[in-house]
């Protein structure tokens, strides 16, 4: 695995060190529909490459086109994350799987039964013996999707171009870059480091009253309603609609809602205020998210199906 | 047979004897759990209908994880704790799950918990190898998007229009660390050949004390906290 430069080492569980075999058979997976219950969808029916992993609709489409209640995510760096979904109830790649296997309005199947009918097909069973050395089990379906998703990096975009001092950004990008590090907007608080997110539980103010609450939902405090997991920045041009559940349709939104401060909540950070961000101030902030997209990404063969 | 085997024998036949005269104290025992599912007075059976202070429920999924058994005496001294070994009951099986054994004594107590501990609760099912009760389960006891497990499913209808027809979904799907209780009943079962097999009676009306089951029908836990903790105040009461 190529780790780009300025990434940290990536956490890897003990018992799932990544072989080529088993990345190989985690590929498989992925884009295996017989993971549903309908045989009609597969992970990258809603993780989709040319889409940074992530797709184009406001909310997720799944079995029998059922309507989920959330805005697809990229999965680009996703092994780094600490906690996966929005309000970071899972606690590790593995056991993530069964939230889309198992969820009526994704996969809508069972581990069991999925073991049960991928176990019949020899090839899996010959992968299973390969990667892991022991039959097709949860075990090594779960192990196996999880060390694909981990090579999932992104870290080829002009804005690393230009870190590495191999091309540089247009202006309007660097200009937008220093405002987004800037105290005027406050950005890089929440979207730090390598992967623009710092991973904390934030409200940015998107409503006054939320119906999807957030992390209260796994904590059950008030505190933490409407408080979502801050989203990576990186190939978000190829990613929109934007938030939770899909309700800013272009970055352009997602800029003036930010310039505005949001909406009046409890919650709300107090980073969120209005900006007072000039016309030209807002395209510069937009074209530097837009040098976070990374063609290497989602045109590498090794990410797609023959 | 030489002297040493005779007396070795004559050792053992001794041994066995003294065994005998003190087996209420110190003879292994092995702890087996049989559970009866009930409605009040009636088998618990799946597309059942039962009467729950006068309104017709439909009984259709009963399943829970119990762990930590803990043997005691009248006076309430544990002999042992098995915090190691966890238990899917299932409605509609009435097999015998052993439990384990331990140097047993008069046993008169059993304390356990339904649900599992923290520690487990937050690990992953795929490093239980099937038929473990902690590995997958179909139906799911599995949370995927909040991971860990659920400790206890009710699911069934309920007469909501008083028309004799039970229609209205109920649905009750619990788990989270803070629900994990403990819960002690009164053992009257002797042992048989060193077999001290519990009938534990789960009495799924008592499930619904203090219930408006006509409105609060449906809880996954985080969607209707207060009537999960209604639900878990009633667990000790469904066992005996
Ligand atoms: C029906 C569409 C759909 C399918 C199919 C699907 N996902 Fe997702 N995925 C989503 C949505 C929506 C979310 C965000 C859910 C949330 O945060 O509550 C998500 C979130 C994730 C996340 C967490 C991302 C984060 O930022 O925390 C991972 C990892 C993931 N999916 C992997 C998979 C894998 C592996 C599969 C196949 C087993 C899969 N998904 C199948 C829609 C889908
Ligand atoms: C207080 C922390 C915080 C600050 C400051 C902040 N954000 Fe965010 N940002 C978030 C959170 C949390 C979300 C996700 C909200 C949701 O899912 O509903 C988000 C979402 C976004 C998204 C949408 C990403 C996606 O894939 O849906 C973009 C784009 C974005 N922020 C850009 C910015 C920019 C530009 C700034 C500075 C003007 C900024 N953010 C400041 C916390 C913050």
């Amino acid at each position: 695995m190529d780790i780009p430069e300025g990434f940290p080492d990536m956490p890897i569980p003990e018992d799932n060190q990544l072989t080529e075999d088993r990345v190989a058979l985690g590929k498989q997976l992925f884009y295996d529909m017989r993971l549903s219950r309908q045989s009609d969808v597969s992970c990258a029916s809603c993780h989709l490459q040319e889409r940074a992993f992530a797709d184009q609709n406001i909310l997720s489409i799944g079995t029998q086109e059922r309507v989920g209640f959330r805005n697809v995510p990229s999965l680009a760096n996703i092994g780094y994350h600490p906690y996966l979904f929005r309000e970071g109830g899972g606690i590790s790649l593995e056991t993530q799987v069964l939230g889309p296997l198992e969820a009526e309005d994704e996969m809508d199947f069972n581990m069991v039964e999925a073991v049960e009918r991928l176990s019949q097909f020899p090839d899996y069973q010959e992968q299973a013996q390969t990667a892991y050395g022991r039959p097709f089990s949860a075990f090594v379906l779960s192990r196996a999707l999880a060390a694909f998703q981990r090579t999932l990096i992104s870290g080829n975009s002009a804005f690393d171009q230009d870190q590495r001092g191999e091309l540089a950004l247009s202006e309007a990008a660097a200009r937008g870059l220093q405002l987004f590090t800037s105290e005027k907007t406050n950005c890089q608080n929440c979207h730090d480091g390598f992967d623009f997110s710092n991973y904390a539980f934030e409200n940015n103010g998107l409503y006054e009253q939320y119906n999807d609450t957030g992390r209260s939902r796994v904590t059950f405090q008030d505190s933490d309603i409407g408080k979502f997991k801050v989203p990576s920045l990186r190939n978000v041009a190829l990613t929109p609609p934007y938030m939770h559940d899909g309700s800013l349709s272009d970055l352009e939104s997602v800029i003036e809602h930010y310039n505005t401060g949001g909406k009046a909540h409890v919650n709300k950070s107090s980073l969120i205020r209005p900006l007072g961000l000039s016309d030209d101030e807002k395209s510069d902030l937009i074209e530097f998210l837009k040098s976070l997209s990374d063609n290497c990404f989602i045109s590498n063969p090794d990410f797609a199906i023959e | 047979m030489s002297i040493r085997t005779i007396s070795f024998a004559v050792l053992v036949t001794l041994c066995i004897g003294l065994f005998t005269a003190c087996k209420d104290d110190d003879e292994d025992l092995t702890l087996s759990l049989r559970f009866e599912h009930k409605f009040g007075a009636e088998d618990a059976v799946y597309g059942n209908t039962y009467m729950v202070n006068g309104t017709a429920v439909q009984f259709d999924l009963g399943i829970f994880y119990c762990s930590v058994f803990t043997p005691k005496s009248s006076s309430g001294d544990a002999f042992t704790s098995f915090t190691d070994e966890f238990l899917l009951v299932r409605a509609e099986e009435s097999a015998a799950y052993e439990v384990g054994t331990f140097s047993g004594g008069d046993v008169r107590k059993l304390g356990f918990s339904i649900g599992v501990d923290s520690e487990i609760n937050h690990g992953d099912p795929a490093n239980w190898q099937s038929p473990h009760p902690l590995a997958s389960q179909s139906p799911s006891m599995y949370w995927g998007w909040d991971n860990g497990y659920i400790f206890f499913k009710f699911e069934g209808r309920v007469d909501r229009d008083n028309d004799g027809v039970p229609d209205a979904i109920m649905l009750y799907h619990i788990g989270k660390d803070q629900f994990f209780t403990s819960t002690e009943i009164d053992i009257q079962e002797n042992p048989v050949d060193g077999v001290l097999t519990a009938v534990v009676t789960v009495d799924y009306a008592k499930l619904f004390e203090n219930i408006d089951i006509l409105e609060d029908r449906v809880s996954h836990t985080g969607d209707n906290l207060q009537l999960a903790a209604d639900l878990v105040e009633n667990w000790p009461r469904m066992f005996n």
